[in-house]
Order: structure tokens, then C-alpha cells, then sequence
């Protein structure tokens, strides 16, 4: 699999090949002696290498239980209650079908307009952590009743 | 982390570019500790310059 892009958020160029241990072990009994003669031409760079690690630092996960990492229930339809109420909150980001919320502000944005931001995005959060089906969905996983336990990281 | 966790954790995850895979295995990689211009130095002191990118 070749993955880029998110790796660095897009502020720095990196990319990267992944393989399973099935994939990698047939590659290293092809030839007992033989090189693999492959090039990544330019690697190892560190600015990149640090932004990726602060990137990873960064990510959060909707998660229905986070010490399980459980994920919601695709029926519940999370991401499309998730943008009826950014809609509602006046910020604009994307929610992609697999719970993941994507954030690309400007360059420009002020530490005022980041403060707004995430102003709107907790709202919005809580305004979808309220609704009663996702609510369920969190009791239903820790089993403890009107506790919200693990539920919705921003 | 230690020079050896380094090492462990780069031949667990890690493939690198014109090797045999299991002749790294059981070689393991040279860690850098330093760069200064196109001088790397090894985690044992030794500097060498930097004539390949891929490295």
C-alpha cells in the first residue's frame, strides 16, 4: 500500500510504501544474496520525518469506547449528524463517511480565528454527543447508564 | 532510545533501499547520530560524507 499526503498533513513532502509480513517475507526468501534493487532516491529527511511524528501526535479518533478504540455503529450515521450540526454551527470541514473529521484551515488563519474554530467544532461535538441514538450507542458499549464514558474526542 | 532499540525497531518496521532483507536482518542498521553539512556521523563517532541521497 503507498500512502502520502496525510502522513505530514500536506505541509511537507513524504510518502511511504507499506507491506504486510506475508508481502515482505516472500520478497526476503526470493534470493538468499541478491539485493533488492529498489531506490527511494531521497529519504530519511528529517524536517519531514519530525512533522510526521507531530502529525500523528495530533490525530484524535471518534471512537464509541476509547479504551477499546470501538468504532460507532455505520448505521448511526455519525458523519452525517456531525455535518448537519457544523452546518447549524457555521463551520465549514469535512465528515468523511468513516468518522473521520478532516481539517485543512488557510494558512492565514489568526490564533483568534483557530480559537473560533474550536469554539464551533466543541459545540458541534456536544450538539452530536446530546442526540439521544448516539448516546446509546456509548451506553451500550460501557454499559453504564447515563454516563458518558469515552464518547467523542475533538 | 537506546542505540539497540533503534536498531530492534528498525529491523521490525523498517525496509531500506538496495539491501538483502535478510542479511540486514541479521546485520542491523548503522544509526547516524549527527549531520553537519554533507558529513554524517554514526552513533560510534565516525563521520563519512553523504555521496548517495537514498541514505
Amino acid at each position: 500500500m503507498t500512502v502520502a499526503k496525510g502522513l505530514t498533513s500536506g505541509y511537507a513532502p513524504m510518502g511511504a510504501v507499506l507491506m504486510s509480513d506475508a508481502v515482505y517475507q516472500g520478497i526476503a526468501d526470493g534470493d538468499p544474496v541478491a539485493s533488492v534493487g529498489h531506490g527511494h532516491t531521497y529519504s530519511a529527511r528529517p524536517v519531514s520525518a519530525a512533522i510526521g511524528l507531530e502529525v500523528v501526535r495530533l490525530y484524535h479518533e471518534l471512537v464509541a469506547d476509547k479504551d477499546s478504540k470501538q468504532a460507532f455503529d455505520a448505521s448511526l450515521k455519525l458523519p452525517d449528524r456531525i455535518a448537519a450540526a457544523a452546518y447549524k454551527n457555521r463551520l465549514v470541514f469535512r465528515a468523511f463517511g468513516d468518522n473521520i473529521s478532516g481539517f485543512a484551515p488557510a494558512l492565514s488563519y489568526t490564533a483568534a480565528e483557530f480559537d473560533l474554530l474550536f469554539e464551533r467544532l466543541e459545540r458541534t461535538l456536544d450538539n452530536v454527543l446530546a442526540e439521544p441514538e448516539v448516546r446509546a450507542a456509548l451506553r451500550a458499549k460501557d454499559g453504564v447508564k447515563g454516563s458518558i464514558k469515552g464518547g467523542v474526542a475533538a | 532510545m537506546s542505540i539497540q532499540s533503534l536498531i530492534e525497531a528498525d529491523r521490525k518496521h523498517l525496509i531500506h533501499p538496495v539491501i538483502n532483507y535478510r542479511a540486514h536482518e541479521s546485520r542491523g542498521v548503522t544509526v547516524l547520530e549527527s549531520a553537519d553539512g554533507a558529513f554524517l556521523r554514526d552513533a560510534k563517532g565516525r563521520a563519512r560524507p553523504r555521496a548517495l541521497s537514498l541514505i
